[in-house]
């Protein structure tokens, strides 16, 4: 099986140059530098049919081809390294045994749109993977990889690391720039976009590490041998394609399996294979109840459905979840599903920005109810208390963070009311006033 | 110009107006917290949520910017089409107050801000919901002093950020942030400094709710029983235009009037305050020689100075266009010298608002026609039979041994002075000042002036009646006729 991104990450060297280009490191960059104009490489990208992997999938091609060349104002690359979705560890294991794969996409990323400068910011808590990404830079820099001249062209990048201060919504693009400029981590109106109006106020593209990384192979392959891997189904004339779920993807298996870690998996495979042959099944022999397909903030689907499921962005949103960010939770038969989400509710109060009235007044709210419910101190008109926060909160805020916690919210109380409700049931209220 | 339909009705409005203002132009409120036309749009509040035929669930009005827009035809069509008043957008605000009433801490009885609330007021209109959480409110700072001027209630704050970005975005001074995250937010001053700048109180203006309040204010006079009166800040020669609001014949405080020509819509603290020399140290009573008089008593005396031959009329640059135009037109009756002098101290001045020129009205000077020259007034004093000061202080130097002061304030009255008269000030009549850029601004009278106090134009011209040259002594009468005698228009 064809490993984009993970091929050489077991060489106990595989984060210095030295192993990198004996594996043929930093020659996509060259092709893209010395015979590639910016549109052609933008193509290969757009023929890969690659998908940002952060979360939203949106097609990478597409976005760096919203870059306006012909604007005047300098333009950015910024590499999205802020991962902190609950259940979300690729971008951390790509930082630590493949930075150069990273720093080569940058070079040829900032190559297609036209960027002399990039930024990757990346998360606060990743110290020992800052260091990494920072020998590497030093590396890449020495060997002339990343500069001013790259391979005799007299044009280059400069690549700047930039570590965030520990706040989750950074991960958010536009908090992400705000983090970036040296502004509070509030997410921004949009629009106007960032392809336009980005980190100070210039045409900015941000990628996540993932999808910035799987470009040398890309390039070194083709767009259309990337598109190989995984699947696609096209659409009837004029539209969209009906699957279009190609190359590999880094999923992390985490909760109740018995080998969690990251897999890099062509789209398409069952679910089942990826909990069963990949990490070996339910823990402990027990059974599955229920997943988390892509990081904490994507709705739970059960093991019925899921077993059904293939890794596709389509088979997802058929079930009514999302791709997200590849960080699949495993979840066993004997977890109680109102503390899990009052865990994950935890989460996402603690990190509300507090920009938005329902965001940040909501989320603790919905915490609070349910740290009652789960404590046996439920109320009856909790449930609808909780429905009613949601459709208050869902959709009615700058960012996606409030529909972070509602959307998963719904789901666990859709498909597993009959253990909400025998809490609220046994329940022995006690009043505040 | 961009075309919007709202609620059924196809306005015109222009390029880049957001749905907010273009709803108020066709008489339709959005009920909004963070949006303000002086600062960036910041859309944190959500308050403002309408539905836009044909967008991606709910918006912003705030941030719905609309353009020119046109058809494949090239026809200009709406650029948007926005209902305000369906169940789906009243139920958007009912969540939204809802949020925003959770943890603020209900104090209205208590709160200075009870009666101009934001927070009242919308939920009188939008909100009306039961409060349903039993969850203890989360606890915060209260009644801070944040700097000279204003004192902060995190607790009653609703995080709309208009403070915040006043300080970022007007006056680049930066002192007040957002802390914290989540519903543990909360308004802060910058560590190691206050919010003490010239400023300053306009945050409490802008707070929609009771959050930042005046320290001057507080708890002085529960606001619905203050009236308000159209009016122009007197404290430099900038003219801020303001709301006075009153009570009972006291001013309690300038809240600045939007005028984009003028003020925008702020103003300095240091005229902010000098409403209150509309209360204190005023010249209340008539004097002769020292002596409270009946006010007959003391027009008569002044009459006589009038007739004694060789006047001189000083008037100051506080006075009103009228009162100069009424001291022009009567010294020309008598054939005596009028002069346009003013010797008040210069005060700070900036790149914003604040003017050095303490003065309301220099410019009226040239534009009634006054002499400016206080060379040829120091030369003529001596020939002086009697000199008539009009809303000025003289220096010590240049008392005239029979003077007839008309003041405003008893501070303004030689001591010597054979006659003072008390005379209205702004707030008691109706004036017109002409600002440091000769723009020309009408104050509305807020209450009648206390004790004998007239007008000064109105006294002047009583005085000239009664010695047979009829002036005009009305706001119409003095306007026709600058209006015809100058060029100068209302």
């Amino acid at each position: 099986m064809t490993k984009v991104l993970t091929a050489h990450v077991d060489h106990p060297d595989s984060h210095r140059l030295a192993h990198y280009r004996s594996v043929g490191g930093y020659e996509a960059a060259r092709k893209a530098w010395t015979s590639m104009a910016p549109a052609e490489i933008i193509g290969e990208v757009r023929a890969s049919g690659l998908r940002g992997r952060g979360g939203a999938g949106f097609p990478t091609g597409m976005k760096w081809g919203f870059i306006p060349v012909s604007s005047p104002k300098p333009k950015y690359l910024v590499i999205n390294a802020d991962e902190s979705e609950p259940g979300t560890f690729k971008d951390r294991l790509l930082i630590e045994r493949n930075p150069h794969a990273v720093l080569e996409g940058v070079v040829i990323g900032a190559r297609a749109i036209g960027a002399k400068r990039a930024y990757i910011y990346i998360r606060g808590e990743f110290a020992t993977q800052v260091k990494v990404l920072e020998q590497a830079l030093v590396e890449a820099e020495e060997a002339g990889f990343v500069g001013p001249d790259l391979f005799g062209t007299g044009e280059g990048v400069e690549i700047v690391i930039h570590r965030g201060a520990g706040a989750y919504i950074c991960g958010e693009e536009t908090a992400l720039l705000n983090s970036l400029e040296g502004r509070r981590g509030y997410p921004r109106l949009k629009p106007p976009f960032p392809a336009t109006n980005g980190a100070w106020d210039c045409p900015t593209c941000v990628n996540n590490v993932e999808t910035i990384a799987a470009i040398p192979w890309i390039i070194t392959h083709g767009g259309a041998a990337y598109s190989q891997i995984g699947v696609f189904e096209p659409g009837e004339e004029g539209k969209p394609p009906k699957v279009d779920s190609r190359g590999t993807r880094l999923m992390c298996l985490s909760g109740h399996v018995a080998r969690p870690g990251v897999y890099e998996v062509p789209l398409g495979i069952s679910f089942r294979e990826l909990i069963e042959d990949y990490g070996g099944g339910v823990w402990k022999g027990r059974k599955l109840k229920a997943i988390i397909p892509g990081g904490s903030s994507t709705p739970v689907i059960t093991a019925d459905e899921a077993m059904d499921a293939v890794l596709t962005y389509e088979d997802c949103a058929r079930l009514k979840t999302m791709f997200g960010s590849g960080g699949l939770m495993v979840i066993d038969d004997e977890t109680c599903m109102v503390s899990l989400l009052t865990v994950l509710l935890r989460f996402y109060a603690h990190e509300s920005c507090g920009q938005c009235s329902p965001c940040r007044e909501g989320t603790d709210w919905l915490y609070q109810v349910l740290v009652r419910i789960r404590d046996g101190k439920g109320r009856p008109d909790d449930l609808q208390t909780i429905r009613d926060l949601c459709v208050n909160m869902e959709g009615r805020t700058v960012c996606p963070l409030a529909a972070a916690a509602t959307m998963p919210t719904i789901s666990y109380l859709t498909k597993f009311l009959p253990e909400f409700e025998a809490k609220v049931s046994a329940a022995q209220p006690v009043g505040v006033h | 110009m961009a075309l919007v339909t709202i609620n059924g009705q196809t306005l015109e409005v222009p390029d880049g107006t957001n749905v907010v203002e273009a709803a108020a132009l066709a008489g339709v409120d959005i009920p909004h917290y963070c949006y303000h036309p002086g600062l960036p749009i910041d859309g944190n509040c959500r308050m403002c949520l309408v539905e836009v035929e044909g967008a991606r669930g709910p918006q912003i009005a705030c941030n719905t910017l609309l353009r020119t827009t046109r058809n494949k035809e090239g026809d200009e069509v709406p650029a948007a089409v926005v209902k305000t008043e369906t169940d789906a957008v009243r139920q958007m605000r009912q969540g939204v107050m809802e949020f925003l009433l959770l943890n603020h801490p209900i104090d209205c009885p208590v709160c200075d801000q009870a009666g101009e609330c934001g927070l009242q007021d919308y939920y009188m209109e939008h909100g009306k919901h039961d409060h349903r959480s039993v969850v203890p409110k989360v606890e915060k700072v209260k009644a801070q002093p944040i700097g000279p001027n204003v004192i902060l209630d995190q607790e009653r704050c609703i995080l709309c950020s208009r403070c915040v970005r006043f300080t970022r975005e007007v006056t680049k001074t930066h002192e007040l942030v957002i802390a914290g995250r989540g519903d543990k937010s909360r308004i802060e001053v910058f560590p190691g400094t206050e919010l003490d700048n010239d400023y300053a109180t306009n945050v409490v203006d802008l707070c929609p709710v009771g959050a930042l309040t005046s320290r001057d204010f507080r708890f002085k006079k529960r606001v619905w029983f203050l009236k308000t009166a159209s009016s122009i800040c007197t404290g430099c020669s900038r003219g801020c235009n303001v709301h006075l609001d009153h009570d009972g014949g006291k001013a309690y405080r300038y809240r600045p009037r939007a005028n984009e020509a003028v003020n925008r819509w702020w103003m300095c603290d240091r005229g902010r305050f000098t409403y209150k020399a509309i209360n204190e140290g005023r010249q209340r009573d008539a004097k002769v020689g020292g002596q409270v008089v009946p006010f007959a008593k003391a027009t008569q005396e002044l009459r006589q100075l009038l007739g004694s031959g060789k006047v001189g009329f000083v008037v100051g640059a506080h006075a009103s266009l009228e009162d100069m135009a009424v001291v022009k037109w009567l010294s020309a009756a008598l054939g005596a010298r009028a002069w346009g002098l003013d010797w008040s101290e210069q005060g700070k001045e900036d790149d914003f608002l604040m003017k050095a020129d303490l003065t309301p009205n220099r410019q009226g000077f040239a534009l009634i026609g006054l002499d400016s020259d206080e060379t040829s007034f120091r030369e003529a004093l001596p020939g002086l039979t009697a000199l008539v000061t009009v809303a000025v202080a003289l220096p010590s130097g240049l008392v005239h041994a029979r003077t007839a002061a008309l003041v405003t304030h008893a501070a303004a009255a030689p001591e010597s002075a054979a006659v003072v008269l008390p005379i209205a000030m702004h707030a008691e009549r109706h004036a017109a000042y002409a600002n440091v850029d000769g723009i020309i601004q009408h104050v509305e009278p807020a209450f009648e002036p206390a004790g004998d106090a007239l007008p000064a134009s109105a006294l002047l011209a009583l005085q000239g009646a009664g010695m047979g040259y009829p002036l005009p002594f009305d706001r119409e009468g003095v306007w026709k006729r600058l209006d015809a005698e100058r060029g100068v228009t209302a």
